[in-house]
């Protein structure tokens, strides 16, 4: 079976976040945003709304809302209109930059995660006031936390009241953000994570793995809430039970040996995992109780050293000369003991393939039966799953 | 390449890879800063930003040290130096590429400790314009060159002095 | 509060910028909720008097196999005692000639664990003239399992 990749944007400056939803793609590149149409790729408009790089875009699949976080510690709703976009500024009352911003499933509320205080942030649109405010949930006074909270974070799909969030100290943190005028309490009849859910209460904490290696994404198992997918910056990807607070299968990328940043979900049991070995994977969950690696997605791009290659110097010989260190020294010395200037380009650029990243993926999305990946190499790729 | 420096510096370089997996990250003491962590003077430093350091020791006189961290890493690595002559070679040959650093990107401008004759610094800014494996490439194969480097000098060095000595004490000759 | 001038605003607070973790908070957290286990000296000696009797008989990798793998020291009373330890430690893997065989019993924990010594003998200073032997260790354990094993090594807050 041939695995299709193909290249879909190729931009100038890293792309560290987007979001595709009700054919609107939504990307970044540092400060600014921009929206274009999908699959057609048409620039609709551009946003300057920061004045810090922006760390993280979510499209409302309910009302088509368009989220923005930055480091300059504000998030920016964009509401469609008639005419665009009208945009509305989230003061999150966090003092250092926002990580990462979701939409709930309904749209009307979004967790932020922070570098602030290891705190997470949820935030709604308030009628009465007509102003977004933001709430603060903080980890349980006991808990040894890390600062800041990292990428991961995932709403509870069965009710869309829970979230589990990681932060770079390994802590696994479940609360309820539970609002009155917003949220149905028969959600949470029979919930398997307890009987009261007051905003704010934390509902489970726990260590995955107890090697407080920081968590770099979640994803609940649709099959079975109680379960999560979460992938370590050890390169583990854990399946763990929520509830119970135990490991039930643990794997390991032994091709790569690198970490992953995205866990996504693409039905009820297969998910999708990328991250810096720039090269998204397919596993699936294996009667509830294991982690199976499906398929590698894209052209295969050989391993880098995996494992030690003992023929090291055979690759120089038979590939064409790369970029490498090797020509950058020689670049140098001539430079600067013979005064030679050189330009740096052409012969020597490498022949990588365009549909295929070359740094790590920082952000994925599956659409229909699509998946798009964007990396720091600025790249936007397609693959058919 | 010889039989035992093989395994030293495959070892360096499975383990810097291993390191140069850097994420983007705000400061999260500092509002609107984004800083190397490993670089945070030691008192201010949160534990939980900074990964375990990695020595790889050949002998007393050659050595790396990796201090990798959720945004930077930083590699210090001691040239080996078996006398006087090299020593001087080597702290001249480090000292010249320091000072240079600008057009170095990820030279470091002083070595972390007198330990290390020379140390390199890669960021997650490093890592987003270049491709972390050729980062390390480089490095890999400045250390194979540094010292092939260092012995050719005090080769030149011990050549030109005898030829100087000669010319000299030819003067003396009747 | 006649002296408002002197109040230490930082203390007040909730920002990170107060609960900076240490090395030191990490591993108490690991010791008070029972993930490492801290040994007692008594339990030390056992496993150095072990060890050091095995070397006298000559048996070198049995000990990485069945002591150094299996018991993890992350804590320890008395850290001189330690230090002792992996001074055997390091007489044992150094005295190992043939490693591959020993590497193919270990389970993938195992090899972690191998390698927090690995890297923690090549740190001390007084053990870096036989460093040779401890590299070509880590060569061989990353040749057998590739470079995730030195990724789970740096992001692991168990250490020796």
């Amino acid at each position: 079976m041939s695995i299709q990749s193909k290249l879909l944007v190729n931009l100038k400056l890293p792309v560290r976040s987007f979001s595709i939803n009700n054919n609107i793609l939504a990307l970044s590149q540092e400060e600014t945003l921009f929206i274009y149409t999908y699959p057609d790729l048409q620039l609709i408009t551009s946003f300057k709304e920061h004045d810090k790089r922006i760390t993280s875009i979510d499209i409302s699949k309910n009302s088509g809302k368009i989220l923005t976080t930055s480091e300059d510690r504000t998030c920016v709703v964009y509401t469609p209109n008639e005419s665009g976009y009208s945009t509305s500024l989230v003061v999150t009352r966090f003092l250092k930059s926002i990580n990462y911003g979701k939409w709930n499933h309904k749209g009307d509320k979004f967790l932020i995660c922070s570098s602030d205080m290891a705190q997470l942030g949820v935030c709604y649109f308030d009628l009465e006031t007509n102003w977004w405010i933001s709430k603060h949930i903080a980890p349980s006074e006991t808990t040894v936390s890390g600062g800041s909270l990292t990428k991961g974070a995932s709403w509870n799909p069965e009710n869309d009241i829970l979230v589990t969030f990681g932060d770079n100290f390994g802590n696994l943190t479940t609360v309820s953000t539970f609002l009155k005028k917003l949220d149905d309490k028969d959600k949470l009849k029979n919930s398997p994570y307890g009987e009261k859910f007051p905003f704010g209460k934390i509902v489970k904490e726990w260590i995955p793995n107890s090697n407080s290696s920081s968590i770099n994404d979640i994803a609940y198992v649709p099959a079975d809430t109680t379960k999560v997918v979460i992938a370590q910056n050890d390169g583990s990807l854990t399946l763990f039970d929520n509830v119970d607070g135990t490991t039930i299968s643990r794997s390991f990328d032994k091709i790569f040996g690198k970490p992953f940043n995205k866990v996504s979900f693409i039905s009820q049991t297969e998910f999708i995992v990328a991250g810096y070995s720039g090269v998204p994977l397919l596993y699936t969950i294996v009667d509830g109780s294991s982690l199976k690696f499906l398929k590698q997605l894209g052209k295969a791009r050989l391993p880098s050293s995996n494992k030690l290659s003992d023929n090291k110097n055979n690759s120089n010989e038979d590939e064409p000369q790369f970029a490498s260190g090797i020509q950058a020294l020689k670049m140098f010395k001539d430079m600067d003991s013979r005064g030679k200037q050189q330009s740096y380009s052409s012969a020597l650029a490498t022949v990588d393939d365009e549909n295929s990243h070359v740094m790590p993926i920082t952000d994925i999305c599956v659409e229909t039966d699509l998946l798009i990946t964007s990396g720091l190499d600025g790249k936007l790729i397609e693959y058919t799953i | 390449m010889s039989q035992s420096l093989k395994p030293y510096l495959s070892t360096v370089e499975a383990s810097l890879e291993a390191c140069i997996n850097l994420a983007n990250f705000p400061s999260q003491e500092v509002e609107r800063h984004n800083r190397p962590e490993v670089e945070v003077e030691v008192a201010r430093q949160s534990a939980e930003l900074l990964y375990q350091p990695i020595h790889i020791v050949r002998n007393e006189f050659e050595k790396v040290l990796i201090e990798p961290s959720v945004n930077s890493l930083r590699m210090s690595i001691k040239i080996k130096q078996s006398d006087e002559i090299e020593k001087i070679l080597v702290h001249k040959f480090t000292n010249f590429l320091e000072q240079r650093s600008d057009s170095f990107a990820i030279l470091r401008r002083k070595p972390i400790s007198d330990e290390y004759s020379i140390s390199f610094l890669i960021t997650n800014k490093h890592t987003e314009t270049m491709k972390s494996k050729e980062l390390v490439k480089f490095i890999i194969e400045f250390m194979e060159e540094v010292d092939k480097e260092i012995s050719e000098m005090k080769l030149f060095l011990n050549a030109r002095a005898r030829f100087v000595a000669e010319q000299y004490l030819t003067e003396f000759i009747y | 509060m006649e002296d408002w001038r002197k109040i230490d605003i930082d203390a007040l607070d909730a920002s990170t910028r107060n609960k900076r973790l240490t090395s030191e908070t990490i591993l108490a957290n690991f010791i008070n909720k029972g993930i490492i286990h801290k040994y007692s000296s008594q339990e030390l000696s056992n496993l150095i008097g072990e060890i050091s009797a095995r070397i006298n008989k000559n048996d070198y990798s049995s000990s990485i196999l069945e002591i150094v793998v299996k018991y993890p020291v992350y804590a320890a009373e008395d850290s001189s005692l330690k230090l002792h330890y992996v001074q055997l430690i390091n007489n044992c893997l150094v005295n190992t000639k043939d490693i591959d065989p020993v590497l193919k019993q270990l389970s993938d924990d195992e090899i972690d664990v191998l390698l927090k010594y690995c890297y923690k003998i090549m740190s001390l200073t007084e053990l870096q003239a036989t460093g040779q032997y401890i590299v070509n260790w880590v060569y061989k354990i990353i040749s057998l399992h590739g470079q995730g094993v030195v990724l789970r090594y740096i992001t692991d807050r168990k250490t020796i």
